[in-house]
């Protein structure tokens, strides 16, 4: 058998062939029954390997996720029985479904599906109408059960990444959170929309979007904005600090919209693949980031420290205390962990930011 | 192993302890949390992709769940299990317009309507999982650490060739002879589905 064909067919089943591979792999598999053959004992092959490692699923969080997806409105207080370990994330959703339910009063609840992604995990789902949706980490999102007969809303309370799926269908695929609505039209982009946030963020990886609301602070005029691919929309919605955040860093304008180029994109759906992009974000800002996205409790022994602004990459880190000594390395600062929560302090040494480069920081950790 | 030594049906019985499962969430945990696994690589063979498949699994026990006090299940819940996922992942590939190679060879050998022996009994099921991480043990060493990176830790070629410095060629090469040995190993396993 010719080699070439036989990388090709591993390339096809691990889902690294592009289209024209693609094609002559199943030209190939279609041409003879022995081909057929061999294609089916690779792939089972492939397949059948996964026994060999059985945790890669993992069904205790699975179980957990089930459980706060079919919840059939049971009060919070048999959820928690039943899951001690999310006890803190569905007291945030408790809090969350006050809101979530202002806004749906008009739909009666038991035709809603609810899931709540606790902090520590991200999620992907498959939305009835083929959309995928990535959800961050301490999200929630909510949709009916007749999704896609009558409406596409998608209620959200944190932060999604949408890949819409193309549908003949005439119904829109709107995005709701508490303050605006994302109308889409045939779109990948991500929704950035936390409660305890100052800021409203919606970023547009393909095709076009529309967001609409309340886009000016202290008026109630309803106004729309359009966003096309590489757009960055930022929305303050801090409405005690319309000009800033805390620090004073950065002048935020209340609604603002950036260009970026393809390779920032990443910088605000690198989160899916489990990227955290950091370009000169301020420590207060991170923090909130990482509390999600590792479930702890970050403590600022010092405020100053909030005001500090950091760059860098990590992929796929698992633990939370190899990211603070990664930016122990260039920061002054040091860090006490007890338990799930993390007190940072200022380090007695002077500040050298930039002692290493970002470059540096990616060959390490990529 | 021939395939009729582990031909196993599930008696009649199976019935009224499906009934109790569904009434008691305790015992609904311990059916979600024996069966999720196995059916979510059940159903990573139709749609290729684990995420995707774990999402099917999932919505089948949230359907379970929240029908169960009008389902009628005339068959065991293992084949009822089993079947709502085929289903789920059929559905899944038609909305995606996705033709599988996998799905074809199985409709053209009539095994779409069976239940994987692995799945009904459990004595194959011990016996794939040894042999798969035998097989996987005699790998030479090198196509070992590939092929775990590329399986277990989901990584892409590039992002394997990247990490052990090494060209994509080489990283393309050990996967070829890594999965071919594998083949070649499990396939009497196979053939019985």
């Amino acid at each position: 058998m010719r080699e070439d064909i036989k990388i090709s067919l591993i390339n096809y089943i691990t889902g690294q062939a592009d289209e024209t591979e693609s094609a002559e792999v199943r030209e190939w598999i279609r041409s003879k029954p022995e081909n057929e053959q061999y294609y089916f004992e690779l792939y089972e092959a492939w397949h059948g390997s996964l026994y060999a490692e059985r945790d890669i699923v993992d069904v205790e969080s699975a179980y957990a996720l089930f459980r706060a997806k079919a919840s059939d409105r049971t009060p919070v207080y048999r959820r928690l029985r039943f899951l001690p370990k999310l006890a803190a994330a569905a007291l945030v959703v408790f809090a969350c479904a006050i809101a979530v339910y202002d806004f749906i009063s008009t739909k009666p609840p038991e035709t809603l599906i609810e899931l709540s992604i606790p902090k520590g995990l991200t999620k992907k789902l498959v939305l009835p109408d083929g959309s995928t949706v990535w959800i961050n980490a301490g999200s929630q999102i909510t949709y009916s059960r007749d999704f896609g007969k009558t409406d596409r809303d998608v209620f959200l309370v944190g932060e999604a990444y949408f890949y819409i799926a193309k549908t003949d269908t005439e119904i829109p695929f709107l995005v709701k959170t508490d303050k605006f609505t994302i109308r889409d039209v045939g779109t990948v982009f991500n929704v950035k929309a936390y409660p305890e946030d100052e800021v409203f963020e919606t970023t547009v990886v393909e095709g076009k979007v529309s967001v609409e609301g309340k886009l000016t602070q202290g008026s109630d005029l309803e106004s729309k904005v359009f966003l096309d691919a590489n757009q960055v929309l930022k929305i303050n919605t801090d409405e005690n600090k319309p000009t800033g955040n805390k620090a004073g860093i950065r002048a935020a304008e209340p609604v603002k919209v950036m260009q970026i180029s393809d390779s920032q994109i990443e910088k605000y759906n690198g989160w899916k693949d489990d990227f955290l992009i950091f370009e000169g974000e301020t420590f207060e800002e991170i923090c909130k980031i990482l509390e999600r996205r590792y479930d702890v409790e970050i403590v600022f022994g010092n405020q100053e420290l909030k005001a500090y602004q950091y760059t860098g990459t990590f992929k796929n880190i698992e633990n939370i205390s190899t990211v603070f000594e990664v930016i122990k390395e260039n920061t002054p600062i040091k860090y006490n962990t007890d338990g799930n929560r993390i007190t940072i302090l200022k380090a007695n040494r002077p500040i050298n930011i930039n002692l290493k480069d970002d470059d540096d920081l990616r060959k390490n950790y990529y | 192993m021939s395939t009729t030594a582990f031909t196993y049906t599930i008696s009649d019985d199976c019935r009224a302890e499906d009934t109790t499962v569904l009434s008691d969430e305790k015992a609904f945990e311990s059916l979600f949390k024996t069966y999720y696994a196995k059916l979510s690589f059940f159903a990573n063979k139709f749609v290729n992709d684990l995420q995707v498949s774990e999402e099917i699994v999932s919505d089948t026990f949230t359907g379970l769940w929240e029908q169960r006090k009008s389902l009628e299940i005339t068959t065991s819940m293992n084949a009822y299990l089993y079947r709502m996922v085929q289903n789920r992942c059929l559905n899944y590939l038609k909305h995606k317009k996705v033709e599988s190679e996998y799905v074809n060879y199985l409709a053209k050998h009539n095994m779409l309507t069976e239940i994987p022996a692995s799945a009904q009994n459990p004595y194959f099921q011990k016996e794939l999982e040894e042999q798969v991480q035998n097989a996987i043990a005699a790998l030479p060493e090198k196509c070992r650490e590939v092929f775990k990176m590329s399986r277990f830790e989901q990584l892409k070629n590039k992002e394997i060739a990247e990490q052990l410095n090494v060209s994509p060629k080489t990283v393309e090469r050990h996967m070829t002879i890594a999965l071919d040995k594998l083949r070649h190993c499990l396939k009497h396993l196979f053939i019985a589905r």
